[in-house]
């Protein structure tokens, strides 16, 4: 079959999620003509009416990539051979229209400043020591101060709920004291906290720490957002994180951005397009390639390439498409691949109640919950400590649901009588502190193209070399003890805490997060960055690649609030610099 | 319409007999529909992926996992073997998500998970013969399905730590018996906590043993409403995705 040319566009956008939404509606506004190509379907509000199914959509996968035709292979060193996810398990990358933004918690952070500056902000302050010797921490080639508005932006346009710590630098009460400061409040309140939340709260404030509520993108209350999209406020049904919302409560691309783009007449979404190459002559991008469910092959030219796929495939086009150099762990040089990190648990607090009946843990919403900041980033001194980085501690209420949270018995069993009888007394009656912390960038670790393992076109699946390292196991372990004495003044009636543990090695099997990030990081230096701060590939002028594939390192906050505010940044910078003058907006 | 009045009208007898009988109330509800329970078959007439042989090992199994316990039913008894069968037989049982490209490698290090060529159809076809000739084995030549049921006990506990060869691999980072173990208790929890439309807690009795009350939509009125009076002890007789199809 003779591959379809179709007539060129302004731009062309890989995917269909929050990073090509935001840019969909920015660009399409502002007169450009845009063309996005999700490989998966079309969806929205209506496919979600009976989704309260937690067999089909959290435990079955129904939202997310189908491992069967793509997955990612994983080893722990460059010793090691690297295997398949053949499952999907510790990260859950989406699919579809509107992509993981349909099945995310919607909890919506700003790093803080000091994340921005990692590496200079330790150094200052510790000297070079500090790190350990394979750390590859970056500054991130912009400030928070510059991405402030852009965050604010985000914030407004999909209506997050929360309670402001510090505006204009002054600090208001009941929100995150070491948040970075802020050009106005949250545009709605924060979300109803629930009887966990409030034990929490107090126990937290006990022992002198500031607690505040979770930044939420489930609205608190009704809301019409500047570009005049109204929604309605959460219902603390509990299922967000891996369901779509049936009323639109949770800002996602198809109820915010998407919208705005397609009214405007300039865009087209065209979905099973599945983006395999990234056209170019060595100097610019020319267009993509991408096949129909049909199998037919595509080539959408356009003057401007975004790509807006998710972390692993943005750097797994830009290594098919031979665009950039890629990383090599042995000689450090080469910018794609670079960097990979992901976040990191393992510091925990379970507390059983026994007097407790109304947790009503099953009701509550993804991002409902109550956190501290105060063992976060470099909120707490780490001299001697023998570790960077820091964890934000909470106390989620995100609706608790029976297949996938039962838990061992006092006596350890797993299943027989003692089990059934443990799991009657305690569904309904525990709650859990968990630490979400950083996740250091190495030298070692890294993603590149499988030399073994094809997706089911042929093309190589991109392996991930990753393992936890010392820095990250002394991080949880002091974590895990900052969080026992929060669940010990809560009260519970018997609890599960203690120092931080990590498995021996990364285990791809229990979910943790999808927060991986890295592989097309940013930065201001050509030679070891892929992207300037502008989010425009070095190499490539008319590309633009945004993501969590952006960041150097990853922070202890869930990433989507600063992706959203990048995807705002890119904008500005196509429509207010590229458009202008269709060459490098910076020179390295 | 309808299913929303007749959530708001479940409920608020819920809240009344909640309010007059407290937990006994609930319990009297939970027994009334034990005793359909009871007359339902804990077989079903006809299998689609096992066995009947197959069926009564593995039902026997989840019987020890989730027992009976005075008048509480056991996993068979509120559809284990239905939910199973069906799913075996389904989408999941057949390798659906599944990537199932070679070559495939027996893993020498932790943390790289289910590394088998087989579709977890097969996996339990070829597993649950194994559990009974081991029993055999141990106990007289006695099926697993005849011993007692501490000695169906010593087996559970031999499986799910890797004691029991099951030939697909001899690396303790392979898939051991302790693996299939992990498996069939995952199957168990969803037979008994998946929403009744698949087959398994039947009547919702796996979601009233622990107090998950099932579908917000199905109460009308949301937990929005409830939520606001959070520190409530939220009893409904639970309901299902399905419940529009009563």
């Amino acid at each position: 079959m003779a591959t379809i040319r179709h007539p060129s566009v302004d731009v062309v956008a890989i995917g269909a999620g929050w990073t090509a939404g935001i840019l969909a509606a920015e660009l399409c506004r502002a007169g450009m003509r845009v063309v996005a190509l999700e490989r998966g379907r079309a969806r929205g509000e209506r496919d979600f009416a009976d989704d309260h199914d937690e067999l089909r959509f959290a435990v079955r996968s129904e939202l997310f990539q189908d491992a069967a035709v793509e997955t990612q292979t994983l080893r722990h060193s460059t010793s090691e051979k690297a295997l398949p996810l053949r499952y999907l398990g510790a990260w859950l990358p989406g699919t579809g229209e509107g992509g993981a933004g349909v099945h995310w918690n919607g909890q919506t952070w700003r790093f803080h400043p000091s994340d921005f500056v990692y590496r200079t902000h330790y150094i200052d302050k510790y000297g070079r020591d500090i790190f350990p010797t394979d750390m590859r921490q970056r500054d991130w080639g912009i400030t928070y101060d510059t991405l402030e508005p852009y965050y604010t932006t985000f914030e407004d346009m999909s209506g997050i709920s929360g309670q402001a710590g510090v505006i204009r630098g002054r600090r208001i009460p009941g929100g995150n004291p070491f948040e970075g400061s802020r050009s106005g409040n949250f545009p709605t309140r924060p979300m109803i906290t629930s009887v966990a939340g409030e034990k929490f709260s107090t126990a937290a404030r006990g022992l002198g720490y500031a607690p505040f509520p979770v930044p939420s993108a489930n609205l608190s209350v009704p809301y019409t957002n500047p570009d005049g999209v109204s929604r309605n406020h959460c219902l603390y049904c509990g299922f967000c994180e891996r369901f779509g919302c049936e009323v639109g409560a949770k800002g996602d691309p198809t109820v915010t951005v998407l919208p705005v783009a397609k009214r405007t007449g300039n865009f087209e979404l065209r979905t099973h397009a599945w983006v395999h190459r990234i056209q170019h002559d060595g100097r610019r991008a020319t267009g993509v390639l991408y096949t129909d469910a049909a199998g037919q092959t595509h080539e959408q030219p356009a003057d401007i390439v975004l790509v807006t796929s998710f972390m692993f495939n943005n750097v797994r086009l830009l290594l098919l498409s031979r665009m950039g150099q890629p990383y090599d762990p042995r000689t450090e040089r080469g910018s794609v691949g670079r960097n990979f990190a992901y976040q990191t648990f393992g510091a925990s607090a379970s507390g059983f109640f026994g007097d407790e009946d109304a947790f009503n843990i099953f009701m509550g919403s993804g991002a409902n919950g109550i956190a501290i900041d105060e063992f976060n980033a470099d909120n707490f001194n780490h001299r001697g400590l023998g570790f960077v980085g820091g964890g934000s501690i909470s106390l989620a209420s995100n609706g608790t649901r029976p297949i996938q949270n039962q838990h061992p018995a006092p006596d350890g069993s797993t299943w027989g009588l003692n089990w059934k009888r443990s799991i009657r007394d305690t569904f309904r009656r525990t709650t859990s502190i968990a630490a979400q912390s950083e996740s250091p960038a190495y030298r070692q670790h890294f993603v590149d193209l499988d030399p073994t393992y094809n997706d089911g076109f042929g093309d190589p699946l991109l392996r991930v070399t990753f393992d936890w390292e010392p820095n990250e196991r002394r991080m949880v372990a002091f974590l895990g003890n900052k969080i026992a004495p929060i669940m010990r003044a809560m009260r519970p009636t018997r609890m599960t805490a203690g120092p931080g543990m990590l498995p021996p090695h990364f285990d791809t099997v229990a979910y943790q997060s999808t927060h991986v990030t890295g592989g097309t990081i940013m930065g201001d230096d050509p030679t070891e960055t892929v992207v300037n701060d502008f989010l425009q590939m070095w190499d490539f002028p008319n590309v633009f690649i945004i993501g969590a594939s952006n960041f150097p390192q990853n922070a202890a906050f869930n990433p989507t609030g600063t992706v959203g505010a990048l995807s705002y940044r890119a904008a500005d910078g196509i429509l207010n610099h590229y458009n202008r003058n269709p060459g490098p907006i910076r020179t390295g | 319409m309808e299913r929303f009045k007749k959530g708001i009208s479940r409920r608020q007898l819920l809240r009344g007999a909640a309010a007059t009988g407290g937990s006994l109330a609930l319990a009297g509800i939970a027994s009334g529909t034990l005793a359909e329970a009871q007359e339902a078959s804990t077989m079903p007439t006809r299998l689609r992926a096992l066995t009947r042989e197959e069926a009564e090992i593995v039902g026997a199994m989840a019987d020890r996992a989730f027992p009976r316990d005075g008048s509480s039913p056991s996993a068979t008894e509120i559809g284990f073997i239905h939910y199973l069968d069906e799913q075996l037989a389904g989408g999941w049982g057949s390798g659906e998500r599944f990537y199932r490209q070679g070559p495939f490698v027996q893993p020498q290090t932790s943390g790289h998970g289910y590394q088998l060529s087989l579709i977890p159809r097969e996996v339990y076809k070829r597993v649950l013969p194994v559990v009974d000739s081991y029993a055999r084995s141990r106990y007289g030549g006695r099926s697993f399905t005849e011993i007692t049921p501490s000695q169906q006990d010593t087996v559970m506990t031999a499986l799910q730590n890797g004691r029991v060869d099951i030939g697909l691999g001899n690396d303790p980072n392979g898939f051991t018996s302790g693996s299939f173990f992990t498996m069939f208790m995952a199957n168990v929890n969803e037979g008994l906590f998946a929403d009744p439309i698949y087959g398994g807690n039947r009547d919702t009795q796996g979601w009233r043993w622990v107090g998950y009350p099932g579908d917000p939509m199905a109460y009308g009125d949301y937990y929005f409403t409830v939520f606001q009076h959070r520190d409530d002890d939220y009893q409904v007789q639970p309901t299902g995705v399905g419940h529009g199809m009563e």
